[in-house]
This record gives C-alpha cells, sequence and structure tokens, in this order.
C-alpha cells in the first residue's frame, strides 16, 4: 500500500522550490486514494484514541455530539474556548473530559491546547472533530481504519470524495478554491483542505504545532504536513450541514481574512 | 522667526531631550532612539528652513514642499501600521500560550485529585519543539 502515501524530507523540496508552481504535473506525488471506503479500526486501537473538540458557545450541540462519540470511544476531551455559555457543564455531563481556555483564542488555539492536552495523557491517536455536530461518528472509524492500514501518519476526512454531502453550492465553490490555493502555498495535492475531521498518529502530533489562533489552522495543518513529510491519506466522509452547524459556521467572506491570516504567517515564517 | 516656529522648534527640542533620557534608562533601544531623534532632527529642519523641503521635493520630481510631507508621512504611518501588527500578533500567540499553559495545567490537576502542582506540569510546552524552520 506504499503507493497511496509517500514521504518526503526537506530536502527534496529544496530541490524543486518552483516546480510546483510552475509545472502543475510536478506536484510532490502525494497521492490518494479516491471513493474507497474504510472499516472501522479494530478495537485495539481505540483504547488510546483521543477525540479533541474545540468548542466555543456550543452548549445547544456539544451533549449530543459527545454521548454520540462517547459510546464508542472512552476519551473525548473537550476544549472549552472561553465560552459564555454551559458548554463546559454540558459536556462534562455529557462524559467529556473538558480542557477550559479562560479566554476565547481561536479554533486553531483550542485545537493546538487539546492536542497538547492529549499528548500529555498518552494519546496514540488524537481525532479532531467539530463541535456543531456536522461530522459522523461512524467517519471517525473509517479515519483510524485508514490509518492503520495505511500506514499513514495523519488521516483526513473530505467530503469531497465519493459519498455524499450536501455542500451548499457556494460553500462548495469556496473549498474548491482554497484547495486550489493549498495547492500552490503548501504543494499537498488535497481534495477537501479545511475539513474539520482528521486522525493523527501520536508521533505526527508532536510535530504539528499550530501558531495560527484562528480558523486558518487548517491551512496551517496542510502546511506543516508538507514540512514535516508526514504521509497523508484522504478518507470519504459526510458533512450534515445543518440549519445549526450553517449558523455556526463561518462566512464566506471570513475566507479572505482567513487567508490573509495564513499568507502571513507564511511570508514571516 | 514666526510664531509658528517659535511654538514648534522649543517643543521638538523638548522631545528630543525626552527621547535621550528614555534612551539612557533603557524604556527604548538605542537603535530606535536614533531613528526617533532622526525624525525630530528633519521635523526641526523642515520647520526652521521651510524652503529645504521646497527644495527637497523639487530635487524628488515632487511639485511642493507641503505634497513631499503628505506622501512622507503616509508610507511611515503604514509601515507604522505594519510593524504594530506585527507585534500584536506576537503578544496574541504569547498570551495563547499562557491561556494554554493554564488550560491545560488546570485540567491536568483536576483529573489527579489538585495533586500536581503547575510547575511539576510547567514542561509540558518545552518538550514539545515547534516544526522545523526551512
Amino acid at each position: 500500500m506504499g503507493r497511496s502515501t509517500s514521504r518526503h524530507g526537506r530536502l527534496r523540496w529544496l530541490a524543486q522550490p518552483l516546480s510546483g508552481v510552475l509545472a502543475p504535473g510536478t506536484f510532490l506525488p502525494l497521492q490518494c486514494r479516491k471513493g474507497i471506503s474504510y472499516p472501522a479500526a479494530s478495537s485495539r486501537m481505540s483504547r488510546s484514541v483521543f477525540i479533541v473538540i474545540p468548542a466555543y458557545n456550543e452548549a445547544g450541540a456539544i451533549r449530543e455530539v459527545v454521548s454520540g462519540l462517547r459510546q464508542t470511544y472512552d476519551r473525548v476531551i473537550v476544549v472549552d474556548d472561553g465560552s459564555s455559555d454551559a458548554t463546559s457543564e454540558e459536556a462534562r455531563e455529557a462524559g467529556a473530559s473538558v480542557v477550559r481556555h479562560m479566554m476565547n483564542r481561536g479554533q486553531g488555539a483550542a485545537l493546538q491546547t487539546g492536542i497538547e492536552y492529549s499528548l500529555l495523557r498518552g494519546a496514540e491517536v488524537i481525532v479532531t472533530f467539530d463541535a456543531d455536530g456536522q461530522h459522523r461518528v461512524e467517519d471517525v472509524g473509517a479515519l483510524l481504519g485508514a490509518l492503520e492500514r495505511e500506514d499513514a501518519d495523519i488521516a483526513v476526512g473530505s467530503r469531497f470524495l465519493g459519498i455524499g454531502s450536501d455542500v451548499p453550492f457556494p460553500r462548495g465553490l469556496l473549498l474548491r478554491l482554497a484547495v486550489v490555493v493549498m495547492r500552490f502555498t503548501s504543494r499537498v495535492r488535497l481534495t477537501d483542505a479545511h475539513n474539520g475531521l482528521r486522525a493523527i498518529r501520536r508521533s505526527a502530533a508532536q510535530r504539528i504545532h499550530l501558531t495560527l489562533d484562528g480558523m486558518a489552522h487548517a491551512s496551517e495543518i496542510v502546511d506543516q504536513i508538507h514540512i514535516n513529510g508526514l504521509r497523508v491519506v484522504e478518507v470519504p466522509v459526510v458533512i450534515r450541514y445543518s440549519a445549526y452547524s450553517r449558523k455556526k459556521g463561518q462566512s464566506g467572506f471570513a475566507a479572505f481574512r482567513i487567508m490573509f491570516d495564513y499568507l502571513l504567517r507564511r511570508w514571516l515564517r | 522667526m514666526t510664531l509658528f516656529q517659535w511654538i514648534v522648534i522649543p517643543l521638538l527640542l523638548l522631545v528630543m531631550i525626552a527621547t535621550g533620557v528614555a534612551v539612557t534608562r533603557s524604556l527604548l533601544a538605542r537603535g530606535w532612539g536614533l531613528a526617533w531623534m532622526m525624525l525630530w532632527a528633519a521635523a526641526s529642519i523642515a520647520v526652521a528652513f521651510p524652503t529645504v523641503l521646497g527644495f527637497l521635493a523639487n530635487a524628488l520630481g515632487i511639485g511642493r514642499g507641503t505634497d513631499l510631507l503628505l506622501y512622507a508621512s503616509i508610507l511611515v504611518m503604514f509601515v507604522g501600521f505594519f510593524l504594530m501588527y506585527l507585534r500584536y500578533r506576537r503578544v496574541t500567540e504569547q498570551l495563547t500560550a499562557i491561556i494554554r499553559h493554564i488550560a491545560i495545567s488546570e485540567a491536568l490537576s483536576e483529573r489527579e485529585g489538585g495533586s500536581a502542582s503547575l510547575s511539576e506540569k510547567g514542561s509540558f510546552e518545552s518538550e514539545r519543539p515547534g516544526p522545523a524552520i526551512r
């Protein structure tokens, strides 16, 4: 299965600094297995799986999300990003461990906190999961299965591979555009670079360090996949666009601010 | 000298003294102190000898001295904004690090029944080096 993933070091990147920009055919050979659905991982693995859920004012949805996950996974970590509502209480009552930011620092910051906390508690695999109920629990199993089977460092969900997510048209267009931008900036070939559902192995999580507090962390993760030469596999997942998740989600215009954050970070690095 | 010059030049001299004091008390880095000094000095010269500005403007191909002043101040302003923004980003990153540290420490000590102290847990940041800088 070695062909479906690839590892490339930093020297390789230095050797072809512009090729990705000049000739689209010469992107680094990172391929994804499209349209294959993965069965769930073995139970052996799920003991040290930590589900990290960044949540900001999600009291209305978090209980259902946590209890849904708790039926399969023991370790559910909710990072309450300084919510002013009862997010922490709801999450705790549903059986999650809560890590609480005393001030709102943004989703990227909350994710990084959740990752560091899970690593300290000995996580072998860290799954990031959105708090608004847009992800399905069964897709976590598919991610873990893919991680194990493909011997990848990170598995990311894609709403554009095969199985049907009912992506609203403008959002779909925007996400596709983002994928194209990411191809040029990171040379990582993904079909859905901005999916909140990911599974990361411990060794990879230790090398990922999100510095962008806001929403640009999705692009930052893709960058760090590339910089660290992590093997990535994409897994088809379903995103449920409910009225709630749309209301809580990012507006399309935010994309420009997010891109500015991200590009500035790249230039300053 | 005009009244304007009588008012502004002593004021600029005072500011220059203040800048010098700030540097000696190390409230201001020497390099930045020098930069500010040069700005004040340039402003003093421009006020004392307004024709200098016009001469400079002509040399640069700009019609009037006031236009030169306008362009220069806008440029300096935007550079200033940018530097401030970078500083702001750094401060927010530091703030996030503090809040993360507190959040993780609290969550861990909650789990262990409050037995672990903050300093014992304090090393978690240093155990995780950031990504390699290319």
